[in-house]
């Protein structure tokens, strides 16, 4: 989880991660950022994000972000 | 309980519109600008029950028909009771408002308003505009004066060309795509209706199709002639009748209206033709029809005024006429399309 | 036929009444063949195209449902290993429905959209090499609503693809999806999520949804005939004399075509929306305070935001986490760095999606040029984005404090306005001559002004007006506050907001309405 705030912080410092809930639905993170943060995910925790899981919902906080991981790293 | 309310709601809706609607109202009918038609509607002027002939149509009629000629010639009064690109709904509606002044013998209705793209949309929205005035006079809210808050109307501006409309410019005929002969289905609705009311009224209804190289063509005359005799009508086309027109002289713009060149040889011929078909008065020397009298002199000044100062003076009729000519170009566009 | 017409709204109670007078399982095919009317109403026979949409979609979406259960019966009793090839296999075979049924669609679009427009350039081309050769192409009138039922077409069957929707094996509610008449014409672009599910449940209308949607439709109607249609002649006229004008008067009209596009558009959608929640359905929303955005990439997530979530997607996403671009982006993170590596492959799948946006709104050069703009500055914005940052922190600039924000808002309306004078410009090269007159130009003539075709009563309606509504924009919830009033003050509102719709609108003689944009699209 840390390892994911540090990202999310580097890419964006003015959000506050760690109590934001509406981090796409507020329209915090833009199209552009998510890609940079996907493919950070992707190295850093070796996993593969499919297109399918790119809705708001998967992303719209930091815990949530946390829990795609955690599943995509046990698929 | 929420019924009453929105039952209530309306209701003080529909009161405020009424109201709205009295008070946006034209109170004269000098010149409600451009909302209704200046020309035809100063017949409601007219003295009641003198207007024998009403020649009620679009732009062919106004731009063919001179009555003050007519009257001149034979005494008969007559008005243009046309505005521009007139859909058979506005004909109706008109006709039944001349007919709260007037007891008109005959009716001349020009029949090319069939062919005018007319559909179900277009009934509703002329509907609406008709019943309920404030829609259709909204835009006077920037001249409103403490006359309209009163209901005293002063219809009294009197139009001495009686619904003509003086054009002098020459066009000569240019090339015309032919016209579609394809009656429209919901204008033969009103048709009955317009049948209907003259009937009521003991009026007899003559169909008749005013010069124009435009929108006639054989087919349109030969299904008219079909049309109007299996419903037992009168039916009258100028085309087809030695009128001497010259298309080049005598249109004002290439072939679609007469000016005014046009518009005497088509008078002098009407004249003459109600004269020999059918059975009207000559009320030249009857005092009750002074006006007329008036009005021709008036006529008579104003046609020299205008025949001398050709090109010269600046046109005191100009406004009016672009307005027609922009409402003659909707309808060119709304024809086109169909 | 529009959604303003006084037809419409006249049709609209009467479908109210029938609705209500139906049964429960009635009620929704009384929506269909109201859809269908008002289908047959705008394009006749045309209307054949949705209906054909409808029975592809309806097809290819049980194909790809079938896949899906066969290979669930097939990885049922098989090895782990076995399992990752079959799946794969299915997956390809899906992979290629999908696209043959996108094709289709797009070539249908195509054919009526863009046949001409490419004609034009290849018969360019001929002109300039001096070939012998010359097509000859004439224009066809597309079917109504095919640029949005195309996507949503595209939508549903990538949605099924996606797994995150299961096709809808009922014919019924599938033609009523696409057809449902308030959308048809000019969005939302509903997907299957959004409304599939409400459409067809028949509830009687209750008198919140009836009133809120009455009152939304107000809101619509206010903004297109009392603003849009008072600003449609002068915006006529000085984009077709832009020479005779100063560059001030110029300057004007790109604002004059903003908000009366703006007026417009989000007025139809207030009818759309407000029509669809009369019948209890709740369509997603096109506008959000677009001028109040903070950049032109947050401004597309405001402004018809479905055509924006559709072109993310279906194509930003899937695109730039495609295996080729994904490898792209490892590469370029390697050399670049964590921000600017991801902005390579961003750049590409943007360029793709600006391309896609500029001609989904029409086969010309100056929608392309459209798009490219908006490609070009949201590119340049995420270039700069950190330069911004780190500037703002050594100049002790807070990018939250009001200040910042108001200059954002007007640098970012500047760049709109722009835009879309690009936009409504009938070429490019106009659209140039008239941003350089602006700027050589700037001078104000009170007396152009009031030459343009509205007196000065209609520049104090429009002024206050825009003013009002404003008001409106920033306060979202004003229809709550106002329903919490008491009746007396409550009715007043809306007896002074009905009449002055109907007094100070811009219709009749002496106007020209404004022809319905986005449904040309």
């Amino acid at each position: 989880m840390d390892q994911l705030l540090d990202i999310l912080e580097e890419l964006k410092p003015e959000v506050d991660f760690e109590n934001s809930e509406d981090l796409i639905d507020g329209h915090k993170l833009d199209s552009l950022t998510i890609l940079s943060l996907i493919s950070e995910i992707e190295d850093e925790f070796d996993i593969s994000i499919p297109a399918v899981d790119i809705v708001p919902d998967n992303f719209n906080s930091a815990k949530k972000i946390y829990a795609l991981i955690e599943r995509l790293e046990e698929e | 309980m929420k019924y009453i309310k929105i039952i209530i709601f309306n209701g003080i809706l529909i009161v405020a519109l009424l109201i709205g609607s009295v008070v946006f109202t034209p109170k004269t009918n000098k010149k409600a600008f451009g909302v209704d038609y200046v020309t035809s509607n100063k017949i409601f002027s007219e003295t009641k029950n003198t207007v024998d002939v009403i020649a009620l149509g679009d732009s062919l009629v106004y731009s063919s028909l001179s009555p003050m000629l007519i009257y001149e010639k034979h005494g008969y009064t007559i008005y243009d009771a046309s505005t521009p690109a007139q859909s058979i709904y506005q004909s109706y509606s008109l006709l039944k408002k001349i007919y709260k002044t007037q007891k008109p013998k005959y009716i001349f209705f020009e029949a090319e308003s069939l062919y005018r793209r007319y559909s179900f949309e277009d009934d509703i929205q002329n509907r609406i505009g008709v019943n309920i005035p404030i829609l259709r006079y909204h835009n006077r809210w920037k001249n409103l004066t403490l006359q309209d808050f009163s209901t005293q109307y002063q219809l009294s501006d009197r139009d001495y060309l009686k619904g003509f409309r003086y054009y002098d410019k020459v066009v000569p005929l240019m090339k015309h795509k032919k016209p579609k002969a394809k009656l429209q289905p919901y204008a033969l609705s009103y048709l009955d209706k317009i049948m209907a009311l003259t009937k009521a009224h003991k009026t007899k209804l003559i169909f008749m199709s005013l010069p124009c190289a435009k929108t006639w063509s054989l087919e349109r005359h030969n299904q008219l002639e079909k049309f109007f005799k299996e419903i037992g009508y009168d039916f009258v086309d100028f085309n087809t009748l030695p009128l001497n027109i010259d298309w080049n002289m005598d249109s004002r713009d290439g072939g679609d209206h007469l000016n005014y060149n046009g518009a005497k040889k088509a008078s002098k011929y009407f004249g003459k033709y109600l004269a020999e078909n059918y059975d009207l008065e000559d009320h030249r020397k009857d005092p009750k029809y002074a006006n007329y009298e008036l009005s021709l002199v008036l006529y008579k000044q104003r046609i020299k005024q205008k025949e001398m100062k050709t090109d010269a003076a600046p046109n005191i009729d100009k406004k009016e006429q672009d307005d027609d000519q922009k409402q003659e170009n909707q309808d060119l566009i709304s024809n086109e399309g169909q | 036929m529009s959604y303003f017409s006084p037809f419409y709204l006249v049709m609209v109670p009467l479908l109210m009444a029938i609705y209500q007078l139906a049964s429960r399982k009635a009620r929704p095919v009384i929506l269909l063949l109201a859809s269908y009317m008002f289908i047959w109403f705008a394009s006749n026979k045309l209307i054949i195209y949705i209906l054909l949409a409808t029975l592809g979609i309806h097809y290819f979406g049980m194909w790809l449902d079938d896949l899906e259960k066969e290979k669930k019966a097939a990885i049922k009793d098989v090895e782990r290993s076995e399992r990752k090839l079959i799946k794969a296999s299915f997956k390809k075979k899906e992979w290629h429905v999908l696209i043959f049924a996108i094709v289709l669609f797009v070539i249908v679009l195509f054919a009526f959209k863009y046949v001409g427009f490419f004609v034009s350039i290849l018969n360019d081309i001929f002109a300039l090499t001096s070939a012998p050769v010359f097509i000859k192409y004439q224009k066809i009138i597309a079917p109504i609503g095919i640029s949005y039922y195309t996507l949503q077409c595209i939508a549903y069957l990538s949605d099924i693809y996606l797994g995150k929707i299961q096709a809808e094996r009922n014919l019924f509610k599938l033609a009523l999806y696409l057809a449902f008449f308030p959308c048809i014409m000019e969005g939302p672009i509903v997907r299957a999520t959004d409304t599939l599910g409400q459409l067809t449940n028949g509830e009687p209308l209750n008198y919140h949804n009836v009133t809120f949607g009455i009152q939304r439709m107000g809101w619509g109607l206010f903004k297109k005939y009392v603003i849009a249609d008072r600003l449609n002649i002068p915006v006529t006229l000085i984009f077709t004399n832009y020479a005779h004008y100063h560059g001030g008067t110029l300057f004007l009209g790109m604002i004059g075509y903003t908000m009366l596009l703006y007026c417009e558009f989000s007025g139809t959608m207030d009818v759309v929306i407000g029509t669809a929640q009369i019948f209890n359905i709740t369509l997603p929303e096109n506008f959000r305070q677009p001028f109040f955005a903070k950049n032109v990439s947050d401004f597309w997530t405001r402004w018809h935001i479905t055509l924006g979530a559709f072109f993310r997607d279906y194509i930003y996403y899937p695109m730039s986490l495609s295996k080729p671009l994904k490898a792209l982006t490892k590469k370029t993170r390697a050399k670049l760095g964590n921000h600017y590596g991801p902005l390579v492959t961003g750049a590409i799948a943007l360029f793709v999606v600006w391309f896609c946006n500029g001609l989904w709104h029409g086969a010309g050069w100056t929608y392309l040029f459209y798009g490219m703009y908006h490609f070009f500055f949201i590119l340049s914005e995420s270039l700069t984005e950190q330069l911004v940052v780190n500037g703002c922190e050594k100049l002790h600039i807070n990018r939250e404090s009001k200040p910042y924000r108001i200059f954002q808002s007007f640098k970012l309306c500047i760049f709109i306005f722009v835009g879309e004078m690009f936009f409504r410009a009938p070429t490019v090269s106009q659209g140039f001559a008239m941003l350089s007159k602006t700027l050589r130009d700037f001078t104000f003539s009170g007396k152009e002004l009031l030459k343009l075709g509205i007196d000065k009563y209609d520049y104090g309606v429009l002024i206050i007006l825009f003013a009002i509504s404003m008001l409106k924009e920033k306060k979202i919830n004003v229809r709550e506050t106002i329903a919490a009033k008491p009746i007396v003050l409550r009715w007043s509102i809306y007896y002074a907001f009905i009449i002055a719709v109907l007094i100070f609108g811009a219709y009749g003689v002496g106007y020209l309405p404004v022809a319905p944009i986005y449904a040309d699209f």
